[in-house]
């Protein structure tokens, strides 16, 4: 579904030239649960903004579904992203001044659904992560365990075939990470693909595959023990 | 008195017994994923083993540490980029050789100035 050719990025300033991904080459395929692992500033988010086309490579090649889409126009890879792609970031990245039913049916309003469609995706998708009854709500009304079910809740309500997520636990206790890593797993389990950064080994061996990078570059893969 | 030298994460399922060293600590908390340990003041060359016992079954983890310095093999290229490329293709060979029995869970960032590099395994069933 995903793969990178010889991935580089470097991020200049006036004085200083940092490369983030050197030389990076990963091939995700349809329905994986993959798991990035390494320390701050290894290169991990900059690599999932990339695979997102959220960010571009300095050089190297990309492809979703055998195309190549490194060099894809601003509007090309918005299309793609809407159509394929849900974000699930640290920091929830919910709007505040929308209620919890709004965000959720802000993707489907982009890609243009009958008002229907999107009542009858956005409740399904609420009632499905157990977060319905505070569909009147606003973000700053919940706890952080209950915005990122909001925030997952966004990201598959287009049913997405990739979801990207950022240190999804990251902001949450441990019984609220718990639950968010099962709703990935869930969702993982119905065919999803899933790219997820992470510094928890804990949440990491929910995944197929665990990928160590480590100053931009892949250090080393494994495979999880079934 | 024990100086604390840092933080390991260990992944631990229905944990009834921690030991390091001489040290059992018994867990209560059935439901119980993991377990910060702050370590006492070790030689960051030196190895650290844990057990960890689960009823009758036994994990074993080890943080190990691999040499970062990479001094000896630069010639007069010392600049940041061929420095980290050194380290990286150390790392590698290190983790590449590691005995097969031990699976890799996680790679520590390095101390500043840091001679080696920690990295936690867990034995394999």
């Amino acid at each position: 579904m995903l793969k990178t050719k010889k991935l580089i990025k470097i991020f200049r300033s006036d004085e200083i030239e940092t490369t983030a991904l050197n030389n990076v080459n990963l091939e995700i395929a349809e329905g994986e649960f993959v798991a990035i692992m390494g320390p701050s500033g290894c290169g991990k988010s900059t690599l999932l903004n990339i695979l997102g086309l959220l960010d571009n490579p300095t050089s190297g090649e990309i492809y979703f579904n055998d195309s190549e889409v490194a060099n894809y126009s601003e509007r090309q890879r918005t299309k793609l992203r809407k159509a394929n792609v849900g974000f699930v970031f640290q920091s929830f990245n919910l709007i505040d001044e929308l209620s919890v039913y709004e965000n959720v049916e802000l993707p489907l309003l982009y890609l243009k659904y009958s008002a229907a469609e999107r009542k009858k995706k956005v409740l399904e998708v609420l009632e499905y992560m157990q977060i319905a009854h505070r569909q009147k709500h606003f973000p700053q009304q919940l706890s952080g365990g209950q915005q990122q079910r909001v925030a997952v809740a966004r990201a598959v309500v287009t049913n997405p075939k990739l979801i990207l997520a950022d240190e999804p636990t990251g902001n949450l206790d441990s019984v609220n990470g718990e639950d968010v890593m099962d709703l990935l797993t869930q969702l993982n389990n119905q065919g999803t693909t899933i790219v997820m950064v992470t510094h928890s080994a804990t949440d990491a061996e929910k995944a197929h595959r665990i990928i160590q990078l480590f100053d931009g570059h892949i250090v080393t893969e494994s495979i999880k023990r079934v | 008195m024990i100086k604390s030298y840092g933080i390991c994460f260990v992944i631990l399922m229905y944990t009834d017994v921690l030991s390091l060293g001489s040290l059992k600590i018994k867990l209560k908390n059935k439901s119980m994923k993991q377990v910060n340990l702050p370590l006492p003041n070790v030689d960051e060359s030196e190895p650290i083993d844990i057990k960890v016992v689960v009823g009758k079954n036994i994990i074993n983890f080890k943080v190990e540490s691999f040499l970062w310095e990479v001094e000896d093999e630069l010639s007069e290229d010392k600049d940041s980029t061929a420095v980290s490329l050194a380290r990286i293709t150390r790392l590698k060979k290190s983790i590449q050789n590691y005995d097969k029995t031990w699976e890799l869970l996680q790679i520590f960032a390095p101390l500043e100035n840091s001679g080696s590099i920690r990295v936690l395994y867990r034995k394999r069933n």
